[in-house]
């Protein structure tokens, strides 16, 4: 079991999420950094889709009641176990009664906490990860808070990691950031698509696991194209009517009536997952063909 | 037969690359405008029967998105609704439930009537007779958990979203938009304008299915007083 001392700014149960409710008004969800959980998952032994624990910017502390093994991936969160400082990217031994601290976090947005164990949390419609929004998923649909205890699976064989270290991503605060077409690509006129390339994006305040508003120049619509509501994923580039990118993150509404200029391949969408207030991005347009060959790869490095 | 084969052919069928997991298949019949949501959720239905875990099909008002992380069950998809679209018909009958939603209209209540009679010009009384005298049509699910697309609304009603959309619709707003009337089950932002507040639950993430109103079903509201209003909601 593990307690909650402090849950940190939003911390969530995630795994790698829901599939088959979208019809219901009922999105994907799950860890906003896949390559960063997974990574974390890997270095305790653990399936891939083992829940983790998400922390955004701050995060929490947790004193351990039983013994297991944790990793850290993700953004450079750093923590300590038993007041020393502990390693990133590498599993870790956790005694029973030790407490893990919250330090500080500087560069990406989310680190991922794996344990050896499972956490022992009912699946809502097949997945254990937390949508805020809907209030599902986690514990209650809610981020972690003071006093909350969370089980572990009992009678599990303690996994072994089955590496050692990883290779992980630099967050640098800057970043270009690759895509595909989207339905709505062609109500864009050459000079919109060439301008939305050309320039370089910043990140909000606003940039959650429901969207990432970003600003800069504005795209400008001699009259706005207007269009019914369609299946949106997590990763899609809205244009709303005052020209400003909105990214759909993991708990994006399921379907939305803004224009997309493109869809972000799913390999860069770990950066997605790492953007934070004055980041810096561009985009870069590629073909369906290319982003493939480029996930394909991302999947053999891991 | 012939109906049916004219159908399908004038039926306008265009297919849009939606990232490396997903098509979007939107349609389009200059005949039978207004149909085209009730097709797209009939497909989506009986696409569904066929498909596999991990794969998602949403339809809206005049497309069908397919998502699914496997290339080869994408494109088996993308046949199986080729496959259904060359067998579509105009005989778009399904089973539908009725259902009756109380509504409360009262000015107590967080709604944007006075805002909407002026913009309107029309009075709130006759905004309210309007809205609640017409039958509904569930066209689809989506943005949120339990947010439902209603089509039917009274044309004099149509009008434009919000500017700016309001920080917290309260769960339970029933509300409008363009020719739309739209039920939010969980509190969230929102740019429709509300009209007024339903006390039934209709997302439930603990019962099965966890929405209460399927697509394609029909609503109709029937309006409550205040006081019936706060005892149901107690």
């Amino acid at each position: 079991m593990i307690e909650v001392i402090t849950g940190g700014l939003q911390t969530t149960v995630q795994d790698l999420g829901r599939r088959g409710a979208m019809h219901l008004g009922i999105g994907q969800s799950g860890v906003m950094d896949t390559l960063s959980a997974i990574s974390a998952n890997r270095l305790v032994g653990m399936d891939d889709n083992n829940p983790v624990l998400e922390c955004t910017l701050v995060g929490p502390s947790l004193k351990f009641h039983d013994d297991m093994l944790i990793a850290i991936c993700g953004s450079d969160m750093t923590f300590t176990l038993q007041q020393q400082t502990i390693q990133q990217n590498k599993s870790i031994a956790v005694r029973k009664g030790a407490t893990l601290t919250f330090k500080s976090n500087r560069l990406g947005a989310r680190a991922y906490i794996a344990f050896s164990k499972t956490m022992d949390i009912q699946p809502v419609l097949g997945s254990v990860a937390t949508h805020l929004g809907a209030g599902i998923g986690g514990l209650n649909g809610r981020a972690l808070m003071r006093g909350d205890k969370i089980q572990f699976i009992d009678n599990q064989p303690l996994a072994r990691a089955d590496i050692e270290k990883i290779s992980t991503a630099r967050y640098a605060g800057h970043y270009q950031i690759r895509y595909t077409s989207s339905p709505e690509s062609n109500n864009f006129s050459a000079a919109q698509l060439e301008n939305f390339v050309k320039q370089k994006y910043q990140v909000t305040k606003e940039f959650n696991r429901m969207g990432i508003r970003l600003t800069g120049r504005a795209i400008n619509f001699a009259e706005y194209p207007s269009m019914l509501s369609k299946g949106l994923l997590p990763g899609a580039i809205q244009i709303p009517p005052d020209g400003l990118p909105i990214i759909a993150s993991k708990d994006a509404q399921t379907t939305g009536g803004y224009v997309r200029i493109g869809q972000i391949i799913l390999a860069d969408l770990p950066i997605v997952g790492q953007l934070q207030t004055n980041d810096e991005i561009q985009f870069q347009a590629i073909s369906l063909s290319d982003a493939m060959m480029i996930n394909q790869t991302q999947a053999e490095l891991l | 037969m012939s109906v049916n084969q004219s159908f399908a052919e004038q039926l306008e069928v265009r297919w849009y690359s939606n990232g490396e997991q997903s098509l979007c298949c939107v349609l389009n019949h200059d005949d039978y405008a207004s149909q085209i949501a009730v097709l797209c959720q009939s497909l989506a239905m009986r696409l569904r029967k066929l498909s596999s875990a991990g794969t998602d099909i949403i339809p809206c008002q005049d497309s069908i998105t397919l998502v699914s992380a496997d290339e080869q069950t994408l494109l088996y998809l993308k046949q199986q609704l080729e496959l259904l679209l060359f067998q579509s018909s105009d005989d778009l009958s399904v089973d539908s439930r009725l259902h009756e939603i109380p509504i409360c209209y009262d000015d107590r209540l967080d709604t944007d009537l006075t805002e909407l009679a002026a913009k309107l010009g029309i009075d709130k009384a006759e905004i309210i007779e309007r809205h609640h005298r017409v039958e509904y049509r569930v066209d689809m699910l989506g943005f949120l958990p339990g947010f439902f697309y209603l089509s039917g609304l009274d044309n004099t009603l149509k009008i434009a979203r919000k500017t700016t959309p309001a920080v917290k619709v309260p769960a339970g707003s029933v509300a409008i938009a363009e020719q739309m009337s739209g039920i939010y089950s969980l509190a969230s932002p929102g740019g429709w304008w509300v009209v007024g507040q339903t006390p039934e639950i209709l997302f439930d993430i603990h019962t099965d299915p966890p929405v209460a109103i399927s697509a394609l079903d029909r609503i109709r509201f029937r309006p409550i007083e205040y006081v019936e209003y706060m005892e149901r909601k107690a």
